[in-house]
């Protein structure tokens, strides 16, 4: 059997497998517009959490404060649909497989760009899924800082997308839209025991509902009791609360010694220093604010401490004659690691929600939840609910 | 061997009088063309970014994982998944084709998305609050309802067919 042969032979069997309903380009249209509406909600949620972390010089400080749960809501579903897509995009990759061995033919400039595109976009989308879901897992078998590499992933796979819905927009409508303007010859019929259309989407929609129903719950609180497969459980932790960073890990077990000192800094190199005691004195807030980590996990817990309003007015506006002159950077007792401090924008001081807590759930901070003193904020990421408080800075 | 009519396709595409192949790209409008070029410009500026973002750690590794993941989803993957649904209609019952390929389908995929928590790669000796969950138990047993599951729609499946042909014999 010669060269020439073979590859007819894998053509027959190619255009073959085309022709049932599986690899259809109906199938492949209802697939790719699902995996469109996740990969668009993973986009703009994503897109949101960025903001959040690194607001570009322009935003930083007008971002809109949001209520108290916005990001638990987003970056929730930002795990949670970036879970459901990984059987969507599988499928998605089968239904259009017999496409991958078409000969290209190199008269027909648009479809070689076209399929110089499809690379950046299968290749960045599994990456996606794969990085997402390993993350969640806190494993990190790769050389790159993972935020940076799925951030920029991200815009890789957008730009892919952009040149594959408008080469792909004509088929899809053609496929799914009206019987009137659909021009689709009549369905092919399946061999008994095959796997229909409809049993490829039944069996997609049984491992994306699985997959969500077990994971869901570390966030959502109704799906608590079927918490089977996901990273984290909201009520295991100390306290009963989950940490991402102990106190061993940032050496910082002692912090919570009568030699603790919480020092406000001016712009201007002023400083003051409050003790706990002085801190206490303050007026003592309780607050219900959920912590909501980047990684998809939320939990709720009773804080009581000092709102940052309040810390800045006793520390006196220093002859400024303005208590919240702009950003206030959190600084940390930690020693290693990335995320030792964090930004406030004047809108976010400006709630009474954002406090300096001493105390969870009516007892005071576990070393491994920030003692003596940490920041807790409605509607933002966890890594920014700076632990372990010393520092309070003007920029 | 003569080839099947199917493979006389042009190679252009007709316009909206029905085109032979479903699968090929019409030519694009202006429109479209607008977007393809915003979409190479964002490809671009992604990987321009990448390479000029001081916090990445190493771009060969982004490079590598991008393309790898390609090429061992197209070239592994794809195969194996192709490869053992063929065998699974060559080998196994009418009755039980559907049911045992859903099933390996469904077990696959949550097993695949779940087995970095599952084996725990991620878990630290002082944060037990990391991981907290025996995943590896749950996916077992999930697994095993799967089989469960298999096992009944298939009976059903078969009990269904012996009807049919014993209907078939006596009429």
């Amino acid at each position: 059997m010669d060269a020439t042969e073979v590859l007819n032979r894998v053509e027959v069997t190619r255009s073959a497998a085309e022709e049932r309903q599986v690899h259809g380009a109906r199938t492949a249209s209802v697939l790719g517009v699902a995996l469109g509406v996740s990969f668009g909600i993973c986009f703009l949620t994503g897109v949101w959490s960025h903001l959040q972390q690194q607001p570009p010089g322009w935003l930083e400080g007008s971002l809109p404060f949001g209520p108290t749960g916005l990001y638990r809501f987003t970056q929730g579903l930002h795990v949670i649909t970036g879970l459901a897509s990984i059987p969507l995009l599988l499928a998605k990759l089968y239904s259009v497989s017999p496409q991958l061995l078409r000969r290209p033919s190199l008269s027909d400039k648009v479809n070689l760009m076209e399929r110089a595109a499809v690379l950046p976009l299968v290749g960045g989308s599994l990456f996606l899924l794969a990085t997402g879901a390993a993350n969640i897992a806190r494993w990190y078998p790769w050389k790159f800082f993972f935020p940076v590499g799925h951030w920029w992933a991200a815009w890789l796979v957008l730009g892919a997308t952009m040149i594959h819905v408008a080469l792909k927009a004509p088929t899809v409508r053609r496929t799914l839209g009206s019987t009137r303007t659909r021009t689709e010859a009549a369905e092919p019929a399946t061999a008994p025991g095959e796997l229909t259309r409809r049993g490829l989407f039944l069996t997609v929609g049984t491992a994306a509902g699985v997959l969500t129903l077990f994971t869901a719950g570390q966030t959502v609180p109704y799906l608590r009791r079927l918490t089977l497969l996901a990273p984290r459980r909201p009520d295991i932790g100390p306290q009963g609360l989950p940490v991402n960073r102990t106190a061993a890990a940032a050496r910082t077990t002692d912090l919570a010694g009568p030699d603790y000192r919480l020092t406000v800094t001016r712009a201007n190199g002023e400083s003051r220093s409050f003790t706990i005691d002085e801190l206490r004195a303050l007026p003592q807030r309780t607050e219900e604010i959920v912590i909501s980590c980047v990684e998809g996990w939320s939990a709720m817990a009773l804080w009581t401490g000092v709102s940052v309003a309040d810390v800045l007015r006793s520390a006196g506006d220093g002859g400024t004659g303005s208590e919240v002159p702009g950003i206030v950077t959190v600084t940390s007792a930690q020693q290693v690691g990335g995320y030792r401090s964090s930004e406030l924008t004047p809108s976010a001081i400006a709630d009474p929600r954002c406090l300096l807590a001493l105390e969870i759930n009516g007892e005071p901070l576990a070393p491994d939840h920030g003692a003596p003193l940490r920041l807790i904020a409605p509607n933002r990421p966890g890594v920014m609910q700076t632990k372990w408080v010393t520092g309070l800075e003007f920029a | 061997m003569s080839a099947p009519e199917h493979h006389e396709r042009p190679m252009t595409t007709s316009g909206p009088s029905a085109p032979l192949d479903p699968h090929r790209t019409a030519p694009p409008g202006l429109v479209a063309w607008l977007v393809i070029g915003a979409g190479w410009m964002v490809m671009m500026i992604a990987v321009f970014g990448l390479f000029n973002d001081p916090k990445l750690g190493s771009p060969t590794s982004w490079v590598t994982w991008i393309l790898g993941a390609a090429i061992l989803h197209d070239a592994v993957v794809l195969p194996i998944v192709v490869g053992v649904g063929w065998l699974l209609g060559r080998s196994l019952p009418r009755p039980w084709r559907t049911p045992v390929r859903a099933a390996l389908v469904v077990g696959a995929v949550v097993s695949l998305a779940t087995f970095p928590i599952a084996r725990r790669y991620g878990a630290r000796a002082d944060n037990p609050s990391i991981l907290p969950l025996d995943v590896a138990r749950n996916l077992l047993g999930l697994l095993a309802v799967l089989a469960v599951v298999a096992i009944a729609a298939g009976s059903v499946n078969m009990v269904r067919e012996r009807r049919r042909t014993q209907r078939g014999v006596t009429e």
